[in-house]
């Protein structure tokens, strides 16, 4: 059995590892921001200019108003499974997010939400300096993890902030009002980019539900651009992440020749030669009410 | 389920017994009506010997008193025994040691029952024995040990710390339910709970659209449904079996549904319709859910919040998402802030594009301090303050 959950988990998050895009989109009026990692291997690539990116909005050129490789604040929101299937883990869960949260910039801001059967923010978004105590958390049985994710990914980032989301969790919801397509429909919508920090010690005797619960949150996680990642390898993991966020390029372009309602699938090249991975988000959706 | 999952791989604790008396002097205490202060001298966090040690000594207790005395002994001790239990946590978190989940109290609390239900009884049954069956049901109930109350068969009882117990491997395997219904068999609340314990297996059955999943969940089975009595198939069936058996649990449960809801009982009746349409929902039958939700009165705050928050929820499945979202909305004046309507309404605005909205109603749910009252967490996790009024009728009438 045990073999088998680690093929499943290891499936997963290979899967996730050829889809992991880095976003984000934001769009205000009929601009949008993008954000774009180029990496040759595991090095940024630095020095690109608009002139060296193609970018296609619903299949039609879109010319790029402005690039920056300005260090964008981040406003990271963590959200901490706290139900009973993971009590094994929340102590790695709260050192790991001590961890993240000291590699944070002032510039930084950070909160905290927790769930099991239920959802508390803990620690509003406030500057990243400021200590977290983790101390008085308490557990609690049930997990409403998609309507936690939900909150945490609906927070209203400022368009010159770029919000990152982790969760730490087993991906095995037992509770939530929000199912699995609703939140892959949020995700897809959202501005932020989640990741995830799978616990998976001991789940053997549900792997059918935890499979299908796994499959929905990391497929979630994808549709924002970001990936799983195994528990142990949490903060490393986090750090390639945001040091991937500090790296990237913001594209800002204006909407040209598209309707701005609707999905939009975006697609971004690099015109240099060499092999180069370019990340950025697969789309986004726009809303004529923007 | 969930809590079943919190069995796996938790050792024995090392602490020693905080016991401050003999477990007779303890059961002296309780028998003269100190029960907060008998309960308090055997407190522990060694769960495990603890169950082990009350009930051997509880059983010495028994057999000290007269002939005279044994029957309210035995009362007494079976009282005491789940009071202890329920001064523990199922879910314990300590400051610098992290976290500890009481494993030890969700067997322990089987290991207890199980020796307690089988303690010889008076006839007829006495009151105290009626709350005793009251409390220890809501015991199962509010920690989701749904096998343990109503059985799971080819289910034995060892473990490393309370031993191989004769008598927890018969409570397991029968459903402790079933015991209660024997000796208190007009008793609406089992016919609740049966309703909650149907439920939970249903639960998923929508979400995870494979009926194949039904079957495949460990802890299938019903003994009992209602006044329905269904034969449920363990092990690995085939797929035809699958489909029967699949076939004939929806049949059963509708048919007691169906019985339930037209109880002459207007609590009951209710009850039984909110939870006949819960459960449509959970099969996707929206229409149908929508259908039963009408039958119902609006007679209490609870039906005031949960009626509309179903019709919401199924009308929205129906793609009736602007009435969906006044259903909710109509919810949340019943319920301000309930996290169950919040979460069902603001996706509705954050996919509508209206995110300012989405996010002012998922910051008012979710920012606390203390989350509102949601008639829908009593609905799906049960009451929490029923064990303690349970466990405080059984203390009045030892009295």
């Amino acid at each position: 059995m045990k073999r088998l959950r680690l093929v499943v988990a290891c499936g997963l998050l290979g899967a996730v590892a050829v889809e992991a895009q880095q976003p984000v989109f934001r769009a205000t009026t009929d601009r949008v921001t993008i954000d774009v990692s180029v990496r040759r291997g595991r090095d940024p690539v630095r020095g690109l200019t608009s002139a060296d990116f193609v970018l296609d909005d619903n299949g039609v050129l879109q010319e790029i108003d402005a690039i920056s490789t300005d260090s964008l604040p981040v406003d990271v929101t963590l959200a901490m499974d706290l139900s009973g299937s993971v009590l094994g883990s929340i102590n790695r869960f709260k050192s790991n997010i001590t961890t993240i949260a000291k590699t944070l910039r002032p510039i930084d801001r950070l909160r905290l939400v927790v769930f099991s059967h239920g959802v508390l923010q803990v620690e509003a978004m406030r500057p990243a300096t400021s200590p977290l105590v983790l101390d008085a958390i308490a557990p609690g049985a049930y997990t409403s993890m998609n309507d936690a994710l939900f909150y945490a990914l609906a927070w209203p980032a400022d368009v010159e902030r770029r919000h990152l989301v982790v969760a730490f969790t087993d991906g095995y919801d037992t509770s939530s009002m929000l199912d699995d397509e609703r939140l892959g429909a949020i995700a897809a919508r959202s501005d932020a980019v989640l990741h995830v920090v799978l616990a998976g010690e001991r789940l053997q005797a549900v792997g059918t539900f935890l499979a299908t619960g796994r499959a929905s949150l990391v497929a979630a996680a994808s549709r924002t651009g970001g990936a799983a990642h195994p528990l142990g390898d949490a903060v490393k993991s986090f750090k390639e992440v945001f040091d991937e966020f500090r790296t990237s390029y913001v594209l800002r372009y204006t909407l040209r020749g598209v309707k701005p309602e609707g999905w939009h699938d975006v697609t971004v090249k690099v015109i240099r030669p060499g092999s180069l991975t370019v990340r950025a988000r697969r789309g986004y959706f726009g809303s004529a009410a923007r | 389920m969930i809590l079943v999952v919190l069995l796996l791989g938790l050792g024995a604790s090392t602490n020693a017994i905080g016991q401050r008396l003999s477990i007779a002097d303890a059961l002296d205490l309780y028998n003269r009506g100190e029960h907060l202060r008998a309960r308090a001298a055997v407190s522990s966090t060694d769960l495990g010997p603890m169950f082990v040690k009350l009930t051997t000594e509880a059983d010495k207790w028994i057999k000290a008193g007269t002939d005279a005395e044994r029957p309210r002994r035995r009362t007494v001790a079976a009282a005491f025994a789940i009071d202890v239990v329920s001064t523990h946590q199922p879910v314990i978190l300590t400051g610098s040691t992290g976290v500890r989940m009481t494993g030890d109290r969700l067997r322990g609390q089987l290991f207890v029952i199980a020796w307690a239900c089988q303690l010889p009884k008076s006839t007829p049954p006495s009151t105290a024995e009626y709350w005793w069956f009251m409390a220890s049901v809501e015991m199962f109930v509010q920690t989701s040990q749904w096998d343990d109350l109503t059985g799971r068969p080819r289910s034995g009882y060892a473990d490393p710390v309370l031993g191989s117990f004769a008598a927890a491997s018969n409570e397991r395997q029968q459903g402790h339910l079933w015991h209660a219904k024997a000796r208190f068999p007009d008793e609406l609340r089992w016919r609740r709970v049966t309703l909650q314990r149907a439920e939970e297996e249903f639960r998923d059955f929508g979400r995870l659209k494979s009926e194949k999943v039904l079957m495949q969940a460990p802890t299938l089975r019903f003994d009992e449904l209602s006044e329905a009595s269904v034969q449920m198939l363990t092990g690995p069936p085939s797929t035809e079996k699958e489909k029967i058996v699949a076939r004939d649990v929806w049949s059963s449960l509708r048919s007691a549904l169906d019985d339930l809801a037209d109880d002459p009982n207007p609590d009951l009746r209710a009850e039984a319709r909110l939870h006949a349409a819960y459960w449509r929902m959970c099969l996707r039958d929206w229409q149908g859910a929508l259908e039963q939700l009408a039958t119902i009165e609006l007679r209490t705050d609870r039906e005031r919040f949960l009626i509309p928050l179903f019709r919401g929820w199924s009308l929205q499945r129906l793609g009736r998402t602007r009435e969906a979202s006044d259903a909710y909305r109509l919810a949340l004046e019943r319920a301000p802030r309930a996290q169950s309507a919040t979460t069902l309404l603001a996706p509705i605005e954050f996919l509508d594009g209206r995110r300012e909205e989405a996010y002012r109603l998922l910051d008012a749910a979710f920012s606390g301090p203390d989350a509102a009252p949601d008639p829908w967490i009593a609905f799906r996790f049960g009451e929490p303050d029923r064990l303690s009024l349970y466990l405080d009728n059984l203390r009045k009438a030892l009295q």
